[in-house]
């Protein structure tokens, strides 16, 4: 029985390719999609054989560095070295507005790059120049540069930034013991925060309501205010915000001097343009450019030229890079629906513009970075966040069309950027799931999913006030930020990254030893060879978790004063309202508010399940010592596969099974408790975030084997709630089951994968059942589909043990993937090289 | 079934979760070990045997050789670091099971209590209230464990869950008949409607099967369930036949499940022969052979789906 089947072939799409002439809704995008440069990067050695350090990292062809920004920037410091802070930032940013090359490809509709050349990568001195010498040369970017710019690069820039960079100025602030735990591995990967990417939120309802001139008045009239009062005010104050708010006044012209550059090439190439409708088209460009963003917009068209022209300079001219989230289906919205009452546009027209403004921002790519942390980072590009849907002030569906059209475009397109966030709640519409679903299908891996209603309880549970609480936005992988706040940054750019495994690891070898750095101390306790029970290595586990985030925390102190000091972000500063009015810093005024100091852990479920495999086979079932173990751990289990075998099947989180579970939950929960006794120097507790990117490969090299049968240095369990690839085997609703056990603490990364037939025909229904079961459940802030690719398939036809979770019911046969002999495997692949193209 | 101890067990070779194909909505499928019929195509030869049995995997064997030292019939012998059961031999005693570390040598079929059974499927509830699914009891037949099904899905039903059934109808009425009180839908299996073609695939006669339909019919909702199986019961009077049979009966909705072979593999593992290509001489069942199917039932007015 239960012989049941694929579905008809009609219900399946066989169409690879969006469109029949590829991809992009017109020939324009389809064109510009064609010549668009990818620039993420890829780690090129195989994981087993990475060494620590430098991994060469892989560029696609064309990519070089974007010397033009480096050097305008070194310039613009060696100008106005000695001048006040936020002079010099302001003049970094005048003179990048000023000098960056700028270009318009044929056909675009959006204009404007932060790059200095389509293929350019940028690069950031100002924040650190360590590794970059290394890296040019014989390290993972040697391509990147000729031989000329190499030189460049080694003898002249890296020279001059060597003691300014902010990376330089923080180590040399630290306690001598201290430094060497930044940007090492073991059980703290810290940061040295030397991008200090604070990330604003910016009211763009107000931005485009009022245009960029109007904020310049604005300023002016502070600074004027601010003369008529020096008598009665304190020196200091009354320069601080002097510098500030000129700083302010100078940055926001310089915007607007950008966006005239560009509107005198748009000009310039209309004039050489033969084909009379592409000239309109330039024309039109031209005209936009020279009203926005300096006034507010009137079309459609005009408020994305707005928008897009104010991130390419505040964003990444200003900053290290993105990170934002932003409710575009929102702040868009009058725009567009008065473009369309009138006529001005149509839908179509609409999708193209949205198409036409995602390519620039696919194109965007990350800057560079240290090459390890890079392509731990590389697929996700700007951290940039586009939220749709979620919920209207009187809590009402705020999704519109324009929600569908930017889940649309990225369909339309197969771009990764921008990720979007989907804001779902119990009222959400119909429609707009479906869209979603579909969207889920293409194997794009968006949206992501995050429940409205927890977003909000992130937010109080964070200290903001109600009123700030509803305007919180999810931001940079899964992180969430308030409009009219900032944020610290998160991913690799967080406190911390703790490595988990290697804490357990630690406290199996060495909790007998004082440890110590500077003036944090960790007692020693009872040897783990004479504990009794999981839960006392439990126990040690978490002191010597908090004994970290004091060190972090120490580090992460003194690393904000000297940001603070040292650096100003004042282009940024202009355009938010609150420091704008008050005339202070975004990094002092961020401050102010939630520091958000956090700790992003990789393989937190890796050591839920160790636990639970000691407890299970060390102390119920007595079938080893934990000396043995830790003596087979240090072989990497060497000889010994039958035990870890044993230890591999030893019940796991992810199964719905109470006593795995139970594991993760005491541990997750423990580990939030350990991480928020730890304060910042603002008051505020250190806290978890889950998102990991994809940085679960690169710490899974520096950990050990561990109890829970892992290998050494072999990929971790990915996101923050996700089980151990392989180790699920029950299907996606004991997965969430598992996952919902575990009470709401913080923003968290739960990835799901399933085979795309899941999403089409009758079973979207059943998706979109699943997704309602999700947000009932109310305790997972986020959920993110992958269908899986023929690629993952083909590796776990190669590779069974790492794949034993994947599910394969596409006929409704029980199975998984694993266990069909290879005829049916490849029946399957090939029919998923067919649905997904 | 057995009782342990005053309780009633069923032996259950699979609990399956997030099953999207057997009834509406997101269910979990029980499946009943042990099954009266021996169609060449099942998929899921596992669940023919009433008793325990061992289901081997080569991938996942490591070649510690544990099992050789605990198997008593010294049915297990490695040759060039492969095992290899000489079935003959095997005793069904599952020792090997016990002791394999990688799960290579894994029992199917686990005796458990009616509440055990009922504690898995309830933990899927709040999935089964968003998709309107619930349980579904298949096989093997599940009616030769007719009271613990019957148990087992009234049990269900006073927790509020949808129940379903899926049987070859194979059975004795009055064993259906009371396991019907407690199942909202029967996923009822019509593999021909001719009788002497029936049993000679299957087995077994096809005349009790129909009576009891009629009888389920009348209790209750009901699919029917028709495995497409190529060269066996893809002719057209069969389609007609099934079709007026489907209206006889009032099924909601006709299932039309197309034979795969993708259980080959399985029955390799547990040491049989899969007749089913050669016995059926059947590739799978091909789109025109479906839309055949699909244009018949469409003339009799019949609701249908593929695969569920």
């Amino acid at each position: 029985m239960a012989t049941a089947h694929p579905l008809p072939a009609d219900e399946r799409s066989k169409k690879p390719l969006p469109f029949d002439w590829g991809y992009g809704s017109t020939p324009r995008t389809s064109m510009l999609r064609g010549g668009l440069h990818w620039k993420a990067a890829v780690s090129e050695s195989e994981l087993e054989n990475a060494a620590i350090g430098l991994p060469r990292v892989r560029f696609r062809e064309g990519v070089k560095i974007d010397m033009a920004r480096a050097r305008i920037v070194t310039d613009a410091f060696r100008e106005t070295e000695g001048q006040p802070v936020p002079l010099q930032y302001a003049r970094m940013v005048e003179r990048l507005c000023d000098e960056m090359p700028v270009f318009i490809k044929d056909g675009e509709l959006i204009v404007g790059d932060p790059n200095g050349g389509a293929n350019k990568v940028r690069w950031h001195p100002e924040a650190n120049v360590d590794w970059m010498p290394e890296a040019v040369t014989t390290g993972g970017f040697s391509e990147l540069v000729t031989k000329e710019e190499r030189r460049e690069i080694v003898d002249e820039i890296c020279p001059f930034w060597e003691r300014r960079s902010m990376a330089a100025l923080i180590k040399s602030s630290l306690p001598e013991e201290m430094a060497p735990q930044i940007n090492s591995y073991g059980a703290m990967l810290s940061n040295i925060w030397e991008q200090g990417l604070v990330i604003p939120a910016y009211d763009w309802e107000v931005l485009f309501r009022e245009g960029l001139e109007a904020r310049i008045v604005a300023a002016e009239a502070k600074l004027a205010e601010l003369d008529a009062r020096v008598e009665e005010l304190d020196p200091a104050e009354y320069l601080a915000k002097r510098y500030q708010w000129q700083a302010m006044v100078r940055c926001g012209r310089a915007i607007i001097r950008y966006a005239e550059r560009l509107s005198e090439m748009a000009r310039r190439e209309a004039a050489r343009e033969r084909d009379a409708k592409r000239r309109g088209e330039l024309e039109e460009m031209a005209d936009i450019l020279e009203r926005v963003p300096a006034r507010p917009p009137r079309t459609f068209h005009e408020c994305l030229q707005f928008y897009w022209t104010v991130e390419v300079v505040a964003h990444y001219f200003a900053r290290w890079g993105n990170g934002c989230g932003t409710r575009l289906d929102q702040v868009w919205w009058p725009y567009y629906q008065a473009d369309i009452e009138s006529g001005q546009i149509t839908r179509k027209g609409a999708v193209e513009l949205v198409e036409c403004l995602f390519l620039k921002i696919q194109e965007i790519g990350a800057a560079l970075d240290w090459p390890p942390k890079f392509a731990g980072i590389s697929g996700a590009c700007t951290l940039y966040t586009a939220d749709i849907c979620g919920t209207t002030a009187d809590g009402q569906d705020a999704s519109n069309e324009l929600s569908l059209i930017i889940m649309e475009t990225l369909g339309n397109l197969h771009l990764s950027q921008p990720p979007i966030a989907l804001r779902y709640h119990a009222g959400i519409s119909p429609e707009v799931v479906s869209a979603a679903i579909d969207l889920d299908r293409m194997g794009l891996g968006h949206p992501s999913y995050f429940n409205e209603d927890l977003l909000q309880t992130w937010a109080l549970k964070r200290g903001w006030s109600a009123e700030d609480a509803k305007k919180v936005q999810v931001c940079a992988c899964a992180a969430n930020n308030v409009m009219g706040k900032a944020m610290q940054s998160t991913g690799l750019a967080s406190a911390a990254c703790m490595n988990s495994l290697n804490v357990l690891g630690e406290v199996l070898r060495q909790n007998d030893q004082e440890a110590r750095c500077g003036s944090v101390v960790l007692a020693a306790g009872k040897k783990a060879t004479e504990m009794q029970s999981a839960d006392e290595l439990l126990e040690a586990y978490l002191e010597r978790v908090k004994y970290y985030v004091k060190i972090t925390a120490v580090s992460w102190n003194i690393a904000q004063q000297v940001l603070m000091e040292h650096k100003a972000d004042p282009c940024n500063s202009f355009l938010m309202d609150e420091t704008l009015e008050r005339g202070i810093d975004l990094l002092r005024f961020h401050k102010e508010g939630d520091t958000w100091p956090v700790v992003t852990p990789f393989g937190g479920i890796n050591t839920a399940n160790a636990l639970a495999a000691i407890e299970r086979l060390v102390f119920e079932q007595k079938r080893y010592t934990l000396e043995e173990l830790v003596q087979v751990l240090d072989t990497n289990w060497s000889g010994r596969e039958a035990m870890r075998q044993e230890f591999l099947n030893a019940p796991k989180y992810g199964n719905d099974d109470d006593f795995a579970d139970g594991w993760a939950v005491r541990l997750l929960v423990g580990l939030d408790e350990a991480v928020g006794t730890v304060k910042d120097a603002w008051g505020c507790s250190f806290t978890m975030d889950g998102s990991t990117a994809t940085g679960y490969t690169m710490l899974g090299l520096t950990a050990g084997a561990s109890p829970d049968g892992r290998l050494a240095c072999t990929t971790l369990a990915d996101g923050s709630l996700s089980p151990m690839a392989g180790s699920d085997s029950e299907g996606p609703t004991a997965v969430m089951n598992s996952a919902a056990k575990l009470p709401f603490l913080h923003t968290e990364l739960f990835n799901q994968r399933f085979m795309a037939t899941f999403m089409e025909g009758e079973n979207k229904e059943l998706f979109a059942a699943y997704l309602r079961a999700w947000h009932a459940k109310g305790t997972i802030p986020h959920i993110q589909f992958n269908a899986v690719s023929s690629e993952e398939l083909h590796a776990a036809k190669a590779k069974p043990e790492e794949h034993s979770d994947l599910i394969v019911r596409v006929a409704g046969y029980s199975a998984h993937f694993v266990d069909l002999g290879d005829h049916s495997q490849d029946s399957i692949i090939a029919r998923t090289e067919q649905e997904l193209g | 079934m057995k009782a342990s101890g005053h309780e009633l067990t069923g032996l259950v070779f699979n609990i399956q979760k997030f099953a999207i194909q057997d009834g509406p909505g997101i269910r979990t499928t029980v499946f009943m070990k042990g099954c009266p019929l021996r169609c060449p195509w099942c998929s899921n030869p596992e669940g023919m045997g009433s008793a325990p049995e061992i289901m081997p995997s080569e991938r996942k064997c490591i070649a510690c050789k544990q099992c050789l030292e605990a198997c008593a019939s010294d049915a297990i012998s490695f040759r060039a670091g492969i095992r290899e059961i000489d079935w003959a031999l095997c005793s069904g005693c599952l020792a090997c099971a016990e002791v394999c570390p990688s799960r290579a040598l894994e029992a199917v079929g686990e005796y458990k209590t009616v509440d055990e059974t009922l504690r898995i499927v309830e933990r899927d509830r709040d999935f089964y209230e968003t998709s309107g699914g619930g349980v579904t009891v298949s096989g093997g037949e599940a009616l030769l464990q007719w009271e613990f099904v019957r148990d087992l899905l009234k049990k269900c039903q006073q927790a509020g869950l949808h129940t379903a059934l899926d049987t070859t109808g194979y059975c004795a009425w009055e064993s259906m008949q009371q396991v019907l009180r407690h199942t909202d839908l029967v996923l009822f299996d019509v593999k021909h409607t001719d009788p002497d073609r029936h049993r000679v695939k299957t087995g077994v006669p096809n005349d009790q099967i129909l009576r009891n339909l009629e009888g389920a019919a009348s209790m209750t909702k009901v699919w029917l369930r028709v495995p497409i199986v190529r060269g066996f019961n893809d002719s057209e009077p069969n389609m007609h036949s099934t079709a007026e049979l489907a209206v006889r009966v009032g099924a909601e909705k006709v299932s039309l499940l197309p034979c795969h072979h993708w259980a080959r593999d399985k029955y390799r593992r547990l040491g049989r022969c899969y007749e089913s290509e050669a016995a059926v001489g059947g590739a799978e069942p091909n789109g025109q052979m479906l839309s055949r199917w699909q244009e018949i039932l469409c003339s009799h007015g019949l609701a249908f789906g593929v695969g569920n």
